[in-house]
């Protein structure tokens, strides 16, 4: 993937776990069901939790490094 | 073990006493070495999870108690951010590491032209917004060592006598105590706190583990989650999520988001303590990772709690009532410790980002004014003075708290409390929005939005909560102010369907944001301001300008008194010497140049603040310093050269295009004039040949009186027959240059061209005769219909026939005429067996007056205009004449014309 396109699908990333914790998609797991004897919006809630910490670091990965050159004044930057 | 509240006291003692010692070990650390560890991105990571306070440790379990899983919109919303880190914290993180940002208000004033006055309205609203924040972790703390004590079979022990009051003011002057003496030790350049950090750190590992303790214990002794899921249905409890998904899930969770950028403190651990980019990358998803492991056992620990814990026992304190309940008092010491640690760094870190903002934007501006004749300060340097104002900020702050936590005990939920601080707080997010993402924002506009914003906050929000102490406010909350129903807290404009958090947070936010946008479209931004917006949108282009508002020809000594004073003697001296060595001249020569005193205003801007370097410094630099209007002034002076040289360059790409242009007609004149010298030069030698025969024999018929008739007949003759051939040469010259010029004008008409053949042959027979050139009339075409002049036509082909017969020069002379039709072109050939046109001559035989050697000696030798005569006729009519190869080794003349297709009954024949 291009540098565009991924700093663009990290943008949807984000962008879709907002979307999926809000009504209405939440929603859809309000059942009356228990997974594992879970409720299901909680098995969802954390699922989907999982799922955004995982692609987050896959994209603290492959988003490009772009950080600013070391300054004469920030010797901690240098190492 | 037994667990008694002095056991607690003195174990949170010593506790801090450790925390204590790690920061400082760590301050050493750093110091003697690189960082190594400390400065790891997990360390980073973890010094973030300070959002994560007693309100977390105990009031998510309480909060998971009354509303279910609502509790996590509180991490949820952090999470976002974190995992889109890419577009809000990196910026953030890059434009305080450019400017030298230290704390939320640095931002909000540094983008808006180092406005002092933002810079003040933010510092004063975050401390108020801050303190029911900091009142809730004194209630968690207390509550916490009340809890202990009240299940100790040891009575209170040393606490005896002390309420609730007296144990929350003991422990906001302990935290006063602790936290200035933790953070205020130095004034670091950049605002840093390595120190800190590290405690913070090992807190944050701290409360992890005591929270994973006790929710791994309470699985073990419920038994897994389907057993406490199922009792705690079977015991009439909703598990299910069923009214939470609504409009306060959707406030919280928006809150949280923005408490996570706007938050003071963790504007400062995760901006301004960064000293790594890239370690954000790490925390993107580590620290939402963090939070939801603090979040995994919040719900079994509070369902378990409801069911098993007796009915009235307060929620927010199961992560310590649990253990005590079972008897487990080394996990409820590690729990109470976990509470505690908390509570601790929240309050520590959150009063030193609050006293840097009261410092950097208030204490130091107010002495700048009243020292404004005398410099800056006077021999104690402003150090000490900033030193002081912080410690006095931090007791002032807890002092805040208590109040708060004093005015609203009677309150019991944690969560709530939290929420008011989360929506004071987000009402600095549109414009910090704004500060990375619109360059037209204006500070007049978002200090307006602000304030409306937080007066929203106070009525809605924060004057709510003082309803169960206060029954005035109650009375307001009830019927409004004066009666006037519409502007009831909780039911603004008459809005009542809403949650009252949903409702705060949406009012505030939405008049915020409106008078955000609107003002700034309708004022305009100062100069300052401008070039501030630029910079903070600009951050990521390459090779940012490094202009200094500031110039000027302050000395090196005015600059380093400023520095020391601030940054301290060391520091003063490194960067001073550092310059001196760059500019490569002693420290007495020292001429600071513009990016030196740039760079002293940004590392005076991490110690007191943007908008109070930029006026200390401009004290000092101020003897010939440029106001920014000036600057700006220049800037736009240089912008409309630029143009202005642009439009001049463009204008003499035109001229060079147009000297070029003129120097080719010049030439062309030139070549022209020239030919036309020769022209004229050839045509005064023509005329001057027969000129000076008439003249000649006209003077002897003048002068010789005795010639004889036959003579004088003679020489009347020659003068006749000179005159004719003058008169055809300047006959033809003028016919030449009247067809050169265009003058000549006939209209070309469909003809027979066969016919023009023919008589042009019958013309010259009778020339043919008398020179005894035989005439060969080969090959002809039936007929040619060619758009021609016929008499033009006729004369171009007697003139090449004659030329023919006339410069044949062979013994049995002979001239060979054919014609015929070769595609859509109809060909005359005129070959000769004469002796032909030398090579050389051949390129040469169409320009005027040349004729050749042969033509020079011929007896009847014409002006040298036929040919190019003819040919100027024939490429008039679109045809060609030309010298091909002809028979044997005479010359051959040949004339393409273009046919037409014209019915013969219109070919004029």
């Amino acid at each position: 993937m291009t540098r565009r396109k991924l700093v663009a699908a990290a943008l949807f990333f984000a962008a879709f776990g907002a979307l999926a914790y809000l009504p209405p998609l939440v929603l859809l797991f309000r059942l009356d069901l228990r997974v594992f004897g879970v409720p299901v919006e909680t098995v969802y809630v954390f699922a989907l939790w999982i799922m955004l910490v995982a692609g987050a670091r896959w994209f603290s990965r492959v988003l490009p490094d772009d950080s600013a050159p070391p300054e004469e004044s920030r010797p901690e930057a240098r190492r | 073990m037994t667990l008694t509240a002095d056991l607690v006291i003195a174990t949170a003692v010593a506790y801090v006493g450790l925390l204590f010692l790690v920061a400082f070990l760590g301050d050493r650390h750093t110091r003697n070495r690189d960082g190594g560890f400390l400065r790891s991105p997990f360390v980073y990571t973890l010094s973030i999870s300070v959002y994560c306070t007693s309100w977390t440790f105990y009031g998510a379990v309480g909060s998971a108690a009354r509303t279910g899983l609502e509790f996590v919109t509180i991490y949820l919303g952090p999470t976002l951010v974190f995992v889109g880190w890419w577009f809000i914290l990196r910026r953030l993180v890059r434009i305080s590491h450019d400017q030298r940002i230290t704390s939320i208000a640095d931002l909000i004033s540094s983008r808006f032209g180092k406005s002092n006055r933002l810079a003040v309205l933010v510092t004063i609203l975050a401390v108020i917004a801050i303190a029911p924040y900091i009142a809730l972790q004194l209630k968690a703390v207390t509550s916490s060592i009340e809890t202990v004590a009240g299940a100790s079979e040891f009575g209170r022990g040393s606490l005896e006598g002390w309420d609730e009051v007296g144990l929350a003011f003991g422990v906001a002057a302990g935290m006063a105590l602790f936290t200035i003496l933790f953070g205020t030790r130095n004034v670091d350049a950049k605002e840093q706190h390595h120190g800190v950090v590290a405690a913070i750190a090992l807190e944050a590992v701290v409360k992890l583990a005591a929270l994973v303790a006790v929710g791994l214990s309470v699985l073990y002794v419920s038994g897994g989650l389907d057993a406490i899921y199922t009792r705690a249905a079977a015991a009439g409890l909703s598990i299910h999520a069923t009214e939470t998904f609504g409009d306060r899930w959707i406030a919280s969770m928006l809150l949280a988001a923005a408490a996570i950028i706007c938050l003071p403190r963790q504007f400062q651990v995760t901006v301004v303590e960064n000293s790594d980019e890239s370690h954000l990358r790490t925390a993107s998803w580590a620290f939402p990772a963090y939070m939801l492991a603090m979040s995994l056992f919040i719900v079994p620990i509070a369902l378990y709690g409801l069911t098993v814990m007796p009915s009235g026992s307060n929620p927010d304190m199961f992560t310590l009532t649990l253990p005590l309940a079972a008897g487990q008092d080394g996990l409820a010491l590690f729990a109470f410790i976990g509470g505690f640690s908390s509570a601790t760094s929240m309050i520590i870190l959150e009063s030193i980002a609050l006293s840097i903002m009261v410092s950097n934007h208030i204490v130091v501006p107010i002495m700048l004014r009243l020292t404004a004749n005398e410099g800056i300060g006077d021999g104690q340097g402003v150090r000490r003075l900033i030193l002081n104002a912080r410690r006095l900020s931090i007791v002032l702050i807890l002092l805040l708290g208590f109040s708060y936590f004093y005015l609203t005990r009677a309150s019991d939920a944690l969560a709530p409390i939290g929420l008011i601080s989360f929506t004071g707080v987000a009402q600095f997010l549109p414009a910090i929005l704004a500060a990375l993402f619109w360059r037209d924002a204006s500070a007049k506009a978002a200090t307006v939005a602000i304030s409306v914003g937080f007066l929203v906050w106070l009525w809605a929000s924060f004057m709510p909560s003082f309803a169960s102490s206060s029954p005035a406010v109650a009375a307001i909350m009830a019927e409004g102010p004066f009666g006037i129903a519409w502007l009831r807290p909780q039911a603004l404009f008459g809005l009542e369907r809403l949650d009252p958090l949903a409702h705060a947070v949406f009012w505030s936010l939405f008049l915020n944001t409106s008078i955000l946008i609107v003002g700034s479209l309708v004022t305009s931004q100062s100069a300052l301001e401008h070039v501030q917006a630029a910079l903070f949108l600009n951050v990521f282009r390459k090779a940012p300008a490094e202009a200094g508002p500031l110039r000027g020809s302050a000395t090196a000594d005015d600059l380093f008194l400023v520095a020391r004073r601030v940054l301290g003697h060391q520091r003063a001296v490194d960067l001073f010497s550092e310059e001196a060595k760059l500019a490569g001249m002693p420290w007495s020569t020292l001429a600071p140049s513009p990016a030196f005193i740039h760079r002293l205003e940004r590392e005076l801007a991490g110690s007191v603040g943007a908008a109070s370097a930029h006026v200390m410094l401009s004290k000092v630099v101020s003897g010939d310093a440029v106001s920014l209007e000036e600057v700006m002034q220049m800037a736009d002076e240089t912008q409309q050269a630029i143009e202005h040289s642009q439009a001049l360059e463009r204008a003499s790409a035109q001229l060079r295009a147009t000297a070029e242009k003129l120097e080719i007609a010049n030439r062309q004149l030139r070549k022209v004039d020239q030919q036309k010298d020769e022209f004229l030069s050839q045509v005064s030698h023509e005329v001057r040949t027969p000129m000076t025969a008439i003249r000649a024999f006209s003077e002897i018929l003048l002068t010789e009186t005795d010639l004889d008739e036959a003579s004088r007949r003679k020489f009347v003759n020659t003068i006749h027959k000179e005159s004719l051939r003058l008169t055809s040469l300047l006959d033809e010259i003028l016919d030449l240059s009247a067809l050169e010029r265009g003058e000549r004008v006939w209209e070309n008409r469909a003809i027979d061209a066969e016919e023009s053949l023919d008589r042009a042959l019958h013309v010259c027979d009778a020339l043919a005769r008398r020179s005894g050139t035989v005439m060969r009339v080969g090959a002809r075409a039936a007929r040619a219909a060619v758009l021609a002049d016929p008499d033009r036509l006729g004369q171009v082909l007697i003139n090449l026939i004659s030329n023919a017969i006339k410069y044949n020069g062979a013994d049995r002379p002979e001239v060979a005429v054919s014609s015929r039709v070769e595609d859509d072109r109809y060909v005359i050939e005129v070959a000769d067996n004469g002796v032909g046109i030398p090579e050389e001559e051949r390129p040469r035989i169409f320009e005027k007056f040349y004729r050749g050697r042969l033509g020079e000696s011929a007896p009847h030798a014409g002006a040298g205009l036929g040919l190019p005569i003819s040919r100027e006729i024939i490429t008039r009519m679109n045809g060609r004449l030309e010298l091909v190869p002809g028979m044997e080794h005479g010359a051959c003349f040949r004339v393409t014309l273009p046919l037409i297709s014209v019915p013969a009954a219109t070919a004029d024949v």
